[in-house]
């Protein structure tokens, strides 16, 4: 990287860490104006905003093959040893590693249906927790969160150490593709000793699409003269691929040892500052940035609603003949408002409709999933002696059957958040006209066209993208983690089936010609067998995935209704409290009205200000 | 017992009369030739595994071409001769005789006008020890990026008209987690002969790297070698996994005297500077020291030894363990692992050729009389059938395979005395005893008929597995076949 592109980029940091900063000023401002006004529920909403500004929590996810150096890249970028490292064995358990002043650590366990369980852990047992331990692979934790002081992760980075074992074709490699949706990055580890093989470039292409902000690191730079030839040829590979990713060289044990000796020069030679740069500037600050998005919309409206009362009073104060209208007005909207918090309203039913057809049609999906992996399997067995290939057969049958599931879960997020969408479209619809401060709004002259068409939607999209964040929060809860573990463990028992003779070596060459009757036999009962598995297993993964997902899909309705009933109870608040405010000028004297007129226009602007400042935060880097 | 060797030359030659004339008359000459030849010994593994230098560590000499990234291309066998040739087989099996290129003192062959995807093999003949009794054969890994060097390597493994083309494997494998899918894929490599733990050993490959370089990676490595030999996925595919750090193998079987007095020299520096100029491969060619080693030269060296090559051989030469060039090759070659795979090689492969040969001479004629059509091989048929089902070799092999595919319930204890008496540590009667080699032949048939009896005893024990029993009644015959041996040599 250049000095002039670094440079750039510290500007850009700088003025992303100014926006979060300004936003939570500006929504202890709105705080102060909600208490003012006396609304409790406007507050409780700022406040969990509040809450977000505070841990933004920055997911990055760290994968790779097996023994790549991913544990140890994570422990030297938090410059502490943390994960586990060994020769020979492997993190077994995604682990999360957060920030926090006192080091602390819990493991997690995804019990039954709905929340998952959390134990708190010695920080010293971690390893235990973390590592694959061959005798009882069923005690694993579900995932192992570890929160230490470290400055690497003051800004709310979250790195996720994932296991690389079972390869990255395997199902582990689906249920890290999985976590990719729900995270801000990914780092891909592959080491210098050899360029990149098939198996992670096509995992590469396929994470690349469920989240676009990569990075590849070349590691063990320090082990390999040949590093430079390699990094080369994987960038070529990259380039014919069409993969858009950055690739980086680094030495996690140069580095390791320039921050214990602080020395300069080793620091430079492993390569970490660049990944470093990469992590504050691209991810940080890109996640800082959409949440300064979000929270600008939230803001906004949450401001409109405090204004809407004034508004009514004010018009009312300057004009008390036109009360009488105002009033008729403003009781016209109530009651479209509480239309909108009956459960007939539109929305409503197009949520509850959607919901409906939702969970049957990914009921559906994965039906049709599971019969073609069934029918898939069963061509193979015809084909070969089950026995002799199981071994092979098993693991395909497992990876096979986890990137179906994977696809049914995306299908039904992508499905959910559209349907999410067409909710808050109506929900925009019915409240049109009702809410009169959108008329009011000033369409400055300052604003461009881009910034005019993007304010059109503002509602809609406030609305949609809470109701949106909900959906990406409810699946990585419960879900994809979970696939992971009790559903795969759950697997046929490969001794099952009883070993047939024709396996290998002279067994073969004795087989293949006098293939007797009984022989026949027995290999078709041994098709037979490992037909009824093959089954019971995708069986037992409908049954399991179906539950899991209806259970979802009930959770995602629930929490969108009461998220759109919220929405519906503060304009109906609004509503009334504008009609309070209208009835309260009328009954005022020709004298009070004139004080009580500047003193709303004051609160007005106030308000105006607010919202305009609110406008510009982030709307442009060159804002201030 | 008769000899399985002659049993199958006879079998040999019927066929050559039964198919003399017939669409089968050369296949049938190239199997009598193939059994007269050295033991054909194939290297596979997926790509990077370090095949081409293990083979020139196997070799003694830069024979096959290495290179950071993928690098053999086409399927390549080397055999031993007389002079230094090499000659292109097209697929349509014309042989032209080729050029070779010494390229920074590596040699190279040189395709010239051909297309890769019209060579069928390349055969380099290199008079050379190490391979008048075995001709090893290189192939390209699968899981390259480039999907036409792999379709060759599968070519290669399926080729039809010569369906078992080498006799032995050594599966190259890198670091591999035991639930890894690729570690199955690892031997899908070679259907060359088919997997078996009777003509296979695994070997895990850049075993510096398990230990990332440190000076004690090799026993990192040996336990993790100890790990994989015990899964039972390996077990039915591998006799033994062991490990060799094959790049320090290679250089120590060609180490020149130039790179012994630059060790020599790196050797006197302090230690403390030693270890810091070995940080890195970078520090190790950059940084500026007392000796006169160029940082040119650093860089070549760093390339031949690595990390950990570095730190054995300079400590070496510091502990005035090795005094000379050859003195310092002999000790790297011990802890690389070669030593002990030569060992390996000579007791599985080498001390077993006759057997393995006639094994897969067995199995051409097997494949040969059920493509038959039109031509009548009845009384062949019958010859091959008696052979295979009688000859107490194959049935030792079958017991093997049997044990290590999990078919025969017994305790560990018993089963790994099963498979020492069949000759799978070895097939020497002192190997299969478990005696010293050299013990006396009282000894020897003292031993053998105390085990010929405690086997008949357990075959017939009402309570052994009905697996164990037919197994056992192998290994009777096999201690009965000592003592025979033993009484008829005395």
């Amino acid at each position: 990287m250049t000095a002039s592109q670094t440079c750039h980029q510290n500007q850009i940091k700088v003025s992303e860490l100014t926006q979060l900063d300004e936003i939570a000023r500006l929504s202890s401002a709105a705080t102060a104006a909600a208490i003012r006004g006396n609304r409790t529920d406007l507050v409780k909403r700022l406040a969990s905003l509040d809450e977000v500004l505070d841990n933004p929590g920055t997911y990055v996810a760290i994968c790779g093959e097996f023994k790549q150096g991913k544990s140890t890249l994570v422990n030297t970028l938090v410059g502490q040893g943390i994960c586990p490292v060994d020769d020979d064995i492997a993190t077994a358990v995604p682990t999360f590693i957060q920030w926090a002043d006192q080091p602390r650590a819990w493991v997690q366990r995804d019990d039954g249906d709905q929340e998952n369980v959390s134990e708190p852990l010695d920080i010293s047992h971690l390893e235990a927790a973390i590592v694959e331990n061959p005798d009882s692979p069923d005690e694993l934790a579900d995932r192992v969160r570890v929160a230490i002081p470290s400055d690497t992760l003051q800004d709310g980075l979250v790195l996720v150490d994932t296991p690389g074992v079972g390869g990255l074709s395997s199902h582990h490699g689906a249920t890290t593709l999985a976590a990719l949706a729900y995270a801000e990055a990914f780092v891909f580890v592959s080491d210098a000793s050899q360029e990149f093989t098939e198996t992670e470039l096509t995992f590469l292409r396929r994470a690349i699409t469920l989240c676009s902000n990569a990075i590849c690191v070349l590691s063990k730079t320090d082990l390999h003269g040949q590093w430079r030839r390699i990094l080369d040829v994987n960038r070529e590979h990259l380039d014919r691929a069409g993969i858009e990713v950055p690739i980086i060289a680094i030495s996690s044990k140069l580095q390791a040892l320039a921050a214990q000796h602080h020395d300069a020069d080793l620091a430079a030679e492993s390569g970490f500052a660049e990944l470093e740069s990469f992590l504050t500037n691209q991810v940080t600050a890109a996640a800082d940035a959409g949440l300064v998005w979000r929270a600008r919309t939230e803001l906004f409206e949450i401001v409109d609603l405090l204004r809407a009362p004034y508004e009514a009073e004010r018009a009312v104060l300057r004009d008390p003949a036109a009360a009488a209208d105002l009033r008729r007005q403003l009781m016209a909207e109530k009651e479209r408002i509480d239309a909108l918090r009956s459960t007939a309203a539109r929305w409503s039913t197009t949520l509850s409709d959607g919901m409906t057809d939702l969970t049957s049609d990914a009921q559906h999906d994965l039906r049709g999933r599971t019969r073609a992996i069934t029918s898939e399997a069963e061509a193979a067995i015809d084909e070969y002696d089950p026995a002799a290939v199981w071994a092979e057969f098993e693991p395909w049958l497992y990876t096979r059957t986890s990137d179906e599931v994977l696809a049914n879960y995306t299908m039904m997020q992508a499905r959910a958040a559209e349907l999410s969408d067409r909710v808050a479209e109506h929900f925009s619809e019915d409240q049109t006209g009702a809410h009169h401060s959108t008329q009011s709004f000033d369409p400055a002259g300052a604003l461009g066209v881009i910034e005019r068409s993007a304010d059109a939607n503002f509602d809609i999209r406030s609305v949609a993208a809470k109701g949106f964040g909900m959906v990406r929060g409810m699946q990585s809860g419960g879900f994809m983690f979970r696939s992971g573990t009790s559903l795969f463990l759950t697997a046929i028992n490969p001794l099952a089936l009883p070993m047939m003779a024709a396996t290998a070596g002279v067994g073969l060459l004795m087989g293949r010609k006098g293939l007797s009757e009984e022989r026949k036999r027995e290999l078709a009962m041994s098709r037979a067998r490992a037909k009824q598995s093959v089954r019971q297993y995708l069986d037992e993964v409908s049954f399991v995935i179906g539950k899991d997902s209806g259970d979802t899909m009930r959770r995602i309705q629930r929490e969108l209704r009461d998220h759109y009933m919220d929405r519906a109870d503060e304009m109906s608040r609004s509503a009334a409290e504008s009609m309070r405010m209208a009835g309260r000028a009328v009954e005022q004297s020709e004298a009070d009205r004139v004080e009580a007129l500047a003193g709303v226009d004051a609160q007005i602007a106030e308000l105006r200000a607010m919202q305009n400042a609110i406008r510009h935060v982030g709307a442009d880097g060159d804002f201030r | 017992m008769t000899d399985l060797g002659a049993s199958a030359e006879s079998l040999l030659a019927t066929a050559n009369e039964v198919f003399a004339g017939t669409r089968h008359d050369s296949h049938v000459q190239q199997l009598q030739d193939r059994f007269h030849e050295p033991l054909r010994v194939a290297i596979a593994g997926k790509v990077k595994a370090g095949k081409s230098t293990l083979l020139n560590a196997l070799v003694g000499s830069a024979v096959a071409a290495t290179d950071a990234t993928e690098c053999t291309r086409v399927v390549t066998w080397y055999q031993d001769g007389h002079v230094y040739r090499f000659d292109i087989e097209s697929k349509a099996g014309r042989k032209t005789p080729g050029i070779f290129r010494d390229v920074d003192g590596q040699v190279s062959v040189d395709l010239g006008d051909h297309d890769p995807d019209d060579v069928s093999r390349i055969i380099v003949t290199w008079p050379s020890q190490a391979l008048r009794q075995t001709t090893l054969i290189d192939s390209p890994g699968i899981g390259s990026l480039s999907s036409e060097v792999s379709e060759r390597t599968l070519d290669f493994l399926t080729s039809a008209e010569d369906n078992t083309p080498a006799d032995a494997v050594i599966y190259l494998m890198r670091h591999l987690h035991s639930q890894d899918v690729q570690l199955l894929q690892a031997f899908h490599d070679v259907d060359a002969a088919q997997p078996s733990p009777i003509n296979a050993i695994a070997v895990l490959s850049r075993a510096d790297e398990v230990g990332a370089g440190r000076p004690d990676a090799m026993e990192s490595a040996a336990k993790v070698a100890g790990r994989l030999a015990k899964d039972p996925s390996i077990r039915r595919l591998a006799q033994t996994v062991i490990p060799v750090a094959g790049l320090l193998a290679e250089t120590a079987a060609t180490l020149t005297q130039s790179e012994f007095n630059d060790l020599s020299r790196l050797a006197e520096l302090p230690v403390a500077n030693l270890q810091r100029l070995l940080l890195s491969a970078d520090s190790f060619s950059g940084t500026p020291i007392e000796v006169e080693v160029s940082s040119d030269t650093r860089a070549e060296l760093f390339g031949r030894f690595g990390v950990f090559g570095l730190h054995v051989a300079t400590e070496a030469l510091r502990e005035r363990r090795a005094l000379t060039t050859a003195s310092l090759a002999e000790e790297l070659l011990q802890i690389s692992g070669l030593t002990n795979l030569r060992t390996l090689l000579d007791t599985l492969f080498v001390g077993r050729a006759r057997v393995l040969k006639s094994r897969s001479a067995l199995q051409g004629l097997v494949s040969l009389v059920g493509d038959s059509e039109g031509i009548d091989v009845k009384d062949l048929a019958a010859q091959l059938e008696r052979v295979l089902a009688s000859d107490h070799s194959i049935a030792e092999l079958r017991v093997l395979s049997e044990i290590r595919t999990g078919r025969i319930v017994a305790k560990q204890t018993v089963l790994d005395e099963m498979e020492q008496l069949i000759g799978a540590q070895g097939d020497g009667f002192s190997d299969r005893l478990g005696l010293a080699r050299g013990a006396s032949n009282e000894q020897l048939r003292s031993t053998a008929i105390e085990s010929a009896e405690r086997w008949r005893r357990l075959v017939e024990n009402p309570l052994s597995s009905p697996s164990l029993v037919a197994a056992g009644s192998t290994i009777v015959r096999s201690c009965e076949g000592m003592v025979l041996a033993v009484e008829s040599s005395s």
